[in-house]
């Protein structure tokens, strides 16, 4: 009896070793586990496009409209985000200039990238604001679209790396013209780096150097 | 042979609550559910159990599924008995119409309370559950509720 239950444990950790050595292709707890945007003061990031460099550089918090966000210089350029759990939000603000002044017409975060990343998963979100300038009515839509496409893995970063494509447009809507700008960006971020990789409108932007806490 | 083995099982159910302790910060809580026999073999009780979990996302739309099987030591005879259990999870995480399936490696470390009446078992369990890929390692918190009965 005792050595056909033998048998019977043989035969099951047997099982646990096959399962063992089935689960050791698979990363599925590091991306349900692991970080992708690493929105902390002084992290930084240095990315090269051919013979250009951006750094991308996260400065001390600030507060919006009552959430605390962060400033996120790209080369210059400083976008308001914050992470939420349920979201990465950025902070919109849509100005008409007449006569040398400027009138908000939207102010207000909308969802960029919605958490956690899932592969498949796509969102939208819109904010709209109107305001009567010079007796004339101003409308303005933001409208920003997303879907992660899919996700590899890269031993560069080990990890799986999410591939995200966002489009945004952006319209301020008089009596009779519209003025419309839009973008289109695909973003590649990796397990505790964040974004190592974007495509716009510029050109193609590679993860050169990073520090991140 | 079959019937001796059969009259020496025990049989029985749990069910519990766990909280994400390492990792998985985008997950809030979960249920776990799971079927059990178990049988004494040498110094131990020897425990296979085939299980199933719920686990809520702090976004209302993301959850995770599990699916499992263990294989689990422990002492029923103590009042106080440490678990060590280990096993395979399929796993599925889901957000809207999006989902990701996977597997880990599963290890759970934890302690009963037995409570006996003739012959059946009462137990609360205390438990850390962890997930594994060989890359990342994650893991819950729980307490779950058991009953066996011995055939």
């Amino acid at each position: 009896m005792e050595q056909n239950w033998g048998l019977v444990m043989k035969y099951r950790f047997l099982l646990v070793l096959v399962l063992f050595l089935f689960c050791s292709n698979e990363n599925f707890v590091q991306r349900a586990s692991r970080d992708y945007f690493l929105f902390e003061e002084g992290n930084w990031w240095r990315y090269a496009s051919g013979d250009d460099t951006m750094l991308v550089e996260v400065e001390p918090a600030d507060t919006i409209l009552q959430t605390e966000c962060f400033p996120v210089s790209f080369g210059g350029y400083t976008r308001y985000l914050a992470e939420s759990h349920t979201a990465i939000i950025e902070y919109i603000n849509v100005l008409y200039n007449f006569a040398g002044d400027d009138y908000t017409i939207i102010d207000d975060f909308v969802m960029r990238i919605e958490l956690p990343l899932v592969d498949g998963n796509n969102w939208e979100d819109s904010l709209v604001g109107s305001l009567e300038v010079a007796g004339q009515l101003i409308q303005a839509k933001y409208h920003v679209r997303g879907v992660v496409t899919g996700f590899t893995h890269d031993d560069n970063f080990d990890g799986d790396v999410y591939t995200i494509e966002l489009s945004s447009v952006e319209r301020v809507i008089l009596l009779d013209t519209t003025m419309l700008d839009s973008s289109y960006v695909v973003e590649h971020y990796a397990p505790d780096i964040g974004l190592v990789l974007f495509d716009n409108e510029v050109g193609e932007y590679i993860l050169i150097d990073y520090e991140v806490q | 042979m079959f019937l001796y083995f059969l009259i020496s099982l025990a049989v029985g159910i749990e069910g519990g609550y766990n909280e994400p302790a390492l990792g998985f910060k985008n997950i809030d809580s979960g249920t776990t559910f799971m079927l059990f026999m178990n049988r004494y073999w040498r110094i131990a009780d020897v425990t296979l159990s085939i299980g199933t979990g719920f686990n809520t996302g702090d976004n209302p739309s993301y959850s995770m599924n599990s699916y499992g099987l263990r294989l689990g030591l422990s002492k029923n005879n103590w009042l106080f008995s440490p678990v060590l259990a280990c096993g395979a999870d399929y796993l599925r995480r889901t957000l809207h119409d999006a989902k990701e399936v996977g597997y880990a490696f599963i290890y759970v470390i934890g302690l009963n309370i037995n409570f006996r009446y003739e012959r059946v078992r009462l137990y609360p369990q205390f438990y850390y559950e962890g997930l594994t890929d060989f890359k990342e390692h994650g893991g819950f918190i729980g307490t779950k509720l058991g009953i066996g009965y011995e055939i």
